[in-house]
């Protein structure tokens, strides 16, 4: 510019209050709130904001730098200040001990009353009940460790996600429009393995998507061995089913797969999705007993299977042999190499039609001759497709329901 | 980065005119005087030869500079949709990202003028670019520095919930 004007001019301070109020919209709450520090012109211009907002985010950011002390406080005089009647989404990232358990069930007593239809919980260490006289809520999302147990009443209820450690009890009262359940203790330490599975998904057996870890077909492998009589598992709506197993699966997490397939009645699976990916480790030879096969189990709706982070091991190859045997109606079997699975060199071998690549040393199956293998494969379902991607490709249109990212996050919460 | 114009031949545009507050003439293309909703909003209601536009509010600097973001989106819808209407790979909203970015670089005072302007003017892009600028510039400094960039006087007698 040519000409600026006098420097020491505060020219921020005047553009209109409905500029600066987009401003401020556009960071995040708890900056937001600090602008209020900056001069009396700006004291004020956040609570325009605040007291009609419908997002209430105590999240991860708000929560960073606080004591458990100050975190509540600042909560406190927030909801205070808040007169809007109507809350769409309530995020709140906190370790509120026995000490600050009345606090947080205030507030979700505050956001339930106010129609939350979405509650993002991440608890630390709690024990929390979410119920209310006329509950709105229709997602619901908790990330937990070392909680003992959950109470939820909630007629219209669509969705809920636990994340954490598995807990003691579920207590699902009243929640027929429940739809998709996410519930996997994956990347936290199982510290008890007694839980009770059966009980926990017989209260919510009408859904019709599931994510889980690999918690569940364990404890139903150990039903089948000690107390027979609790099984089968019978979830009849159940179209979309994930399985999230850390890092490679081997003979053992291969057995409870099958397992949980031989004894669970779910007619409706169309959609079945098994993410691999999570730290791996060069596998070791396998101690744990070969993998049993169910002779008896078929899918009858069963369209898709895709699964990521493949790495084309034995033990992978045979779950995949065993999909495309046991699926009679299978549409494609979608397979995402894992993003360490590198073959460049063939790849370019393969571009240039430069024939089968030779590359011995490498221990991964090359992407080619494991799309060869593949093809060999006996298919109950003759129109089957099989789709072999890189990681980078992956096709977008064919994903599930629930993120798994979304859930990876470290659980610090404030000191 | 280099502006991208279109060769093709096309019948002579029609303009209009834009006065700005210190009286300077600007023509532009109808298309590009049409990215300001206020003035899309009258722009029916003028007779074809009065299309002259008084900006009592914007000054000949700022104007020029809002000239030159009005053209740029233009042209680089156009190429954009010319792009992806001939399925060829084109970087051109990253680019035109890029653009933006280096173009709302600028000092206070002139941001200051951008956001009034765009206000004005109602160019919602603009404004929305301008606003994150801003938010982007208090975001991660202290009030203390936050006071410095923008020359805020402090003159509140507490800090109400600060909290050190």
């Amino acid at each position: 510019m040519k000409e600026s004007m006098a420097k020491s001019c505060d020219r921020i301070s005047e553009l209109p209050d409905g500029i600066l109020e987009s401003i401020l919209s556009s960071l995040p709450m708890k900056v937001a709130l600090r602008s209020s520090v900056l001069s009396k012109r700006w004291r004020n211009l956040w609570k325009y904001l605040w007291i009609h907002a419908t997002t209430l985010d105590f999240g991860k950011e708000f929560a960073k730098d606080q004591t458990q002390e100050q975190f509540v406080n600042t909560v406190n005089q927030y909801l205070q200040l808040h007169s809007g009647n109507k809350i769409e989404k309530f995020l709140l990232h906190f370790y509120p001990g026995e000490h600050y358990k009345a606090n947080v069930e205030k507030w979700i007593e505050f956001a339930i009353l106010r129609g939350v239809e979405e509650l993002d919980l991440i608890f630390c260490k709690a024990t929390e009940k979410v119920a209310g006289p006329n509950l709105q809520l229709k997602t619901l999302s908790v990330i937990v460790t070392d909680a003992y147990a959950v109470d939820i009443f909630a007629p219209n209820l669509k969705s809920v996600h636990f994340h954490g450690d598995i807990l003691y009890g579920y207590d699902f009262r009243n929640v027929s429009a429940l739809e998709d359940v996410f519930i996997s203790a994956d990347g936290y330490e199982h510290t008890e393995p007694e839980h009770d599975f059966i009980q926990i998904f017989s209260g919510v057996s009408h859904i019709k998507i599931l994510t889980m870890c690999i918690a569940p077909p364990m404890h139903i492998a150990m039903l089948e061995e000690y107390i027979p009589d609790n099984l089968p598992l019978s979830l009849p709506n159940l179209q979309e089913l994930q399985i999230i197993i850390g890092g490679q699966i081997g003979e053992e997490y291969l057995g409870y797969t099958f397992c949980f397939f031989k004894h669970t009645i779910c007619p409706c699976l169309e959609k079945l999705f098994i993410d691999l990916s999570g730290s791996y480790a060069p596998w070791k030879p396998d101690t744990a007993k070969e993998a049993e096969e169910p002779s008896s189990c078929f899918f009858y709706n069963l369209q898709i299977v895709k699964i990521t982070s493949f790495r084309g091991s034995d033990t992978e190859m045979k779950m995949v042999k065993f999909f495309l045997d046991k699926a009679i109606v299978l549409e494609s079997l979608v397979l995402v190499v894992a993003s360490d699975f590198h073959l460049e060199k063939d790849i370019d071998n393969i571009k240039d039609g430069d024939g089968v690549a030779s590359q011995s040393e490498n221990c991964n199956v090359p992407l080619r001759i494991l799309h060869d293998q593949l093809l060999k494969l006996p298919k109950a379902s003759t129109d089957a497709q099989i789709l072999l991607f890189e990681h980078w490709e992956v096709d977008t249109s064919l994903c599930p329901k629930h993120k798994r990212a979304a859930y990876h996050l470290d659980n610090i919460c404030c000191y | 980065m280099k502006d991208s114009f279109n060769p093709s031949i096309e019948p002579p545009k029609k303009t209009v005119t834009l006065v700005s507050s210190d009286g300077y003439d600007f023509e532009v293309e109808e298309e590009v005087a049409l990215e300001s909703q206020v003035i899309k909003d009258g722009f029916e209601d003028k007779a074809v030869d009065d299309r002259e536009y008084l900006l009592f509010n914007v000054h000949s600097d700022t104007l020029e500079l809002i000239i030159k973001y009005c053209e740029k989106h233009v042209s680089s819808r156009k190429s954009i949709s010319a792009a992806a209407a001939s399925s060829s790979s084109s970087n051109g909203e990253e680019a035109l990202k890029e653009w933006d970015e280096h173009f709302i670089s600028v000092d206070t005072n002139t941001l200051y003028d951008i956001l009034m302007a765009a206000d004005y003017l109602n160019i919602k892009s603009l404004l929305d670019l301008a606003i994150q600028k801003v938010a982007d510039t208090i975001h991660g400094r202290s009030p203390e520095q936050i006071r410095k960039k923008f020359n805020i006087e402090n003159d509140s007698i507490i800090d109400p919930w600060a909290s050190e």
